[in-house]
């Protein structure tokens, strides 16, 4: 009973988090108390939930606060707007425009960030799980870092990379997490 | 104080985005379509097969009737290496046994009353996990791109410099590019923590060939089960002899007993009719994001154990939270119903987020008049496939042949798209809702 008042509050409190903001980024000028308001609720509510309901209260009440900003851009959608040239409506890209395209090749490109990019990933995986079991850690938790690391690394690497200018650059980083990270999958030493 | 990326970081972050989205685009979108409507995979087996038998609890005797029926149905042919018995839950009230060759609802006496029939909703967990491919490549492909959503959640984050002052602004009833470019990055930005949530547990599943092999062959010569045993336990030795049909009722006893707050949703017989055969029982636990926790009990009934998915390690728990959190049944209908709208939000994200590529395109003077005609083509085909092998599904059968259908009308749509932006047909098929420039 008491984790079900919990989870309602945690809830609640998520709602109003959204509300809060919606109704201080809906003002001209920024209102910090109500910023501060706003986030304050959120993370009431995930504390809240936590409380309730560990992981799994958690992830409640982020959809219950995903739903309400649903409902808020629900509204925000059936508004009439000003009908105005797309050039001067103000945009969430005003002003920054796409780099302009080197000639460079796309194959290459795709090579560093694709395969290259995930093999260097997993050679961090396994660096991971390495650390984690020679520090003593759990076999399980080892071989589950694993599996979690790839999908976190190798997408953020990819893009890091794709923001890179200059090739050397690009080949540099992820040549160099795999240098670094190799000598790792040496010292995984199989069920310990 | 305001933290903000220069523009040459903005403009660099949606070069990478949009190369990034362009190339996962398609595959994205059908991922994602086929994904929200997969969550509701319980239910749609249940609208296959209005007639199977249902039942909110069923007796532990009435199950083990229910078993050796089916392996005395099995008599004469290869012995299962496993029997799968379904136990009625809230989202599936019925009792499914289910062998290497077989699946039968049972009633609630245990007698088979008929196969289990739900091709399509199977189908269409195939096309979203596997894209009706072999489990190695299809699996792999989801997985990457399920990690290309973290990289464009990523970029995205970069390359939107107002993203909290601009979060509730959706001015969609312009109907222009700039509707367009507001409904993707509102939709993105407040559906960030379930896309999170959703790819990356994707791309855990997803990518286990390639981080699950590379474990295996970096730590266990190349033996994937023996990387996953610490995590979700090993399989006891084989012993063939034959032995006697093992007994769940002390089994299920013994979980009402000891753990009456968990609900058993699965009993798994390992090698049934051998010596070496065991029971495992998957209990859900409530409020948690894990499938379950393996219960293990010998032929006899007598409990040897958890494997310590509820209470062993983190990293235990956490793989075993992948699935619930991915697929959204951890909630009931509630979170069910929320999972259909993020994962709609999803889809239109990457839907939008090509036109947004389009209007950029056209507004620099590239024409795009074929592009723009084949990315409608597979917006509306996607979904128009699935409700065509649905409808296959209800005229036909259990048997319709649903694969070719869904690609044929998938492709089809591309192609009608294409042909009504064919040259002789421009004239119509360039009137864009674009304000001039």
């Amino acid at each position: 009973m008491a984790a079900d008042a919990l989870i309602w509050l945690s809830i609640a409190l998520a709602i109003a988090g959204v509300v809060v903001l919606r109704v201080s980024w809906g003002k001209p000028k920024r209102s910090t108390p109500l910023n501060l308001a706003g986030w304050a609720g959120l993370l009431a509510a995930l504390v809240v939930a936590d409380r309730a309901a560990g992981e799994w209260g958690i992830t409640i009440a982020v959809l219950a606060a995903t739903g309400a900003a649903f409902v808020a851009l629900t509204v925000a959608a059936t508004k009439p707007v000003r009908q105005a040239r797309a050039r001067l409506v103000r945009t969430s890209h005003q002003g920054a425009d796409e780099a302009q395209s080197r000639s460079r090749s796309g194959l290459v490109t795709f090579a560093i960030t694709g395969p290259l990019a995930l093999a260097a990933s997993v050679l961090v995986a396994l660096a991971v799980r390495a650390l984690i079991v020679g520090a003593g850690g759990a076999e399980a938790d080892g071989n589950v870092a694993v599996l979690a690391t790839v999908p976190i690394v190798w997408p953020v690497l990819a893009f890091a990379v794709l923001m890179m200018s200059a090739r050397k650059a690009q080949l540099g980083w992820v040549m160099g997490l795999a240098v670094l990270s190799a000598p790792f999958v040496f010292l995984q030493g199989g069920a310990v | 104080m305001t933290f903000a990326f220069s523009k040459d970081t903005v403009r660099k972050a949606i070069s990478a985005h949009s190369a990034v989205g362009l190339i996962c685009c398609a595959l994205l979108y059908l991922i994602c379509a086929t994904g929200t409507a997969i969550v509701l995979y319980e239910e749609w087996q249940r609208f296959e097969q209005l007639d199977a038998p249902e039942m909110n609890e069923i007796d532990p005797a009435s199950v083990q009737r229910g078993i050796e029926n089916v392996l005395a149905s099995e008599q004469g042919g290869p012995n299962t290496t496993h029997l799968y018995v379904h136990l009625p839950t809230k989202d599936l009230p019925r009792t499914t046994i289910t062998t290497d060759t077989q699946a039968v609802h049972i009633d609630r006496q245990g007698d088979i009353v008929v196969p289990e029939e739900n091709a399509w909703a199977e189908f269409l967990l195939a096309l979203h996990y596997r894209l009706n491919l072999p489990a190695v490549f299809g699996m792999t492909l989801v997985g990457l791109f399920g990690a290309m959503i973290v990289a464009l959640t990523v970029s995205g984050l970069v390359a939107h410099p107002r993203i909290f002052r601009d979060a509730f602004r959706l001015r969609a009833r312009r109907a222009d590019d700039v509707a367009t470019l507001d409904w993707h990055n509102r939709l993105a930005v407040w559906t960030l923590p379930f896309a999170l949530a959703i790819s990356l547990t994707g791309a855990m599943i997803g990518l286990f060939y390639v981080s699950g092999s590379a474990l295996a062959a970096a730590a266990y010569g190349g033996d994937s089960a023996a990387a996953l045993a610490p995590v979700f336990g090993d399989e006891p030795e084989e012993d063939t002899a034959p032995a006697s049909t093992p007994d769940i009722v002390p089994a299920l006893a013994f979980m009402e007993r000891e753990y009456p707050d968990i609900e058993p949703y699965y009993v798994i017989l390992h090698d049934p009719g051998t010596a070496g055969q065991h029971i495992q029982i998957v209990g859900e636990h409530p409020r948690r994001l894990i499938f379950g926790e393996y219960y293990a009990f010998s032929a006899d009934g007598a409990f040897r154990g958890t494997v310590g998915l509820a209470d062993g390690t983190v990293g235990q728990q956490l793989s075993a939270s992948t699935y619930n959190l991915h697929f959204g049944n951890f909630g009931g209908l509630p979170v069910k119903i929320a999972y259909i709208v993020f994962g709609l939000a999803l889809t239109i994200v990457v839907a939008t987020g090509t036109f947004i590529w389009l209007d950029k395109r056209e507004r620099r003077g590239k024409a795009s008049t074929r592009l723009r005609a084949a990315w409608w083509g597979l917006v509306v085909g996607v979904p128009a496939g699935m409700v065509a092998t649905l409808i296959a599904r209800i005229a036909i059968g259990n048997a319709a042949p649903f694969v070719p259908i869904f690609w044929i009308v998938c492709l089809g749509a591309v192609a009608i798209w294409l042909f009504r932006a064919m040259p002789n047909r421009r004239g119509r098929a360039e009137e864009s809702p674009l304000p001039a420039e």
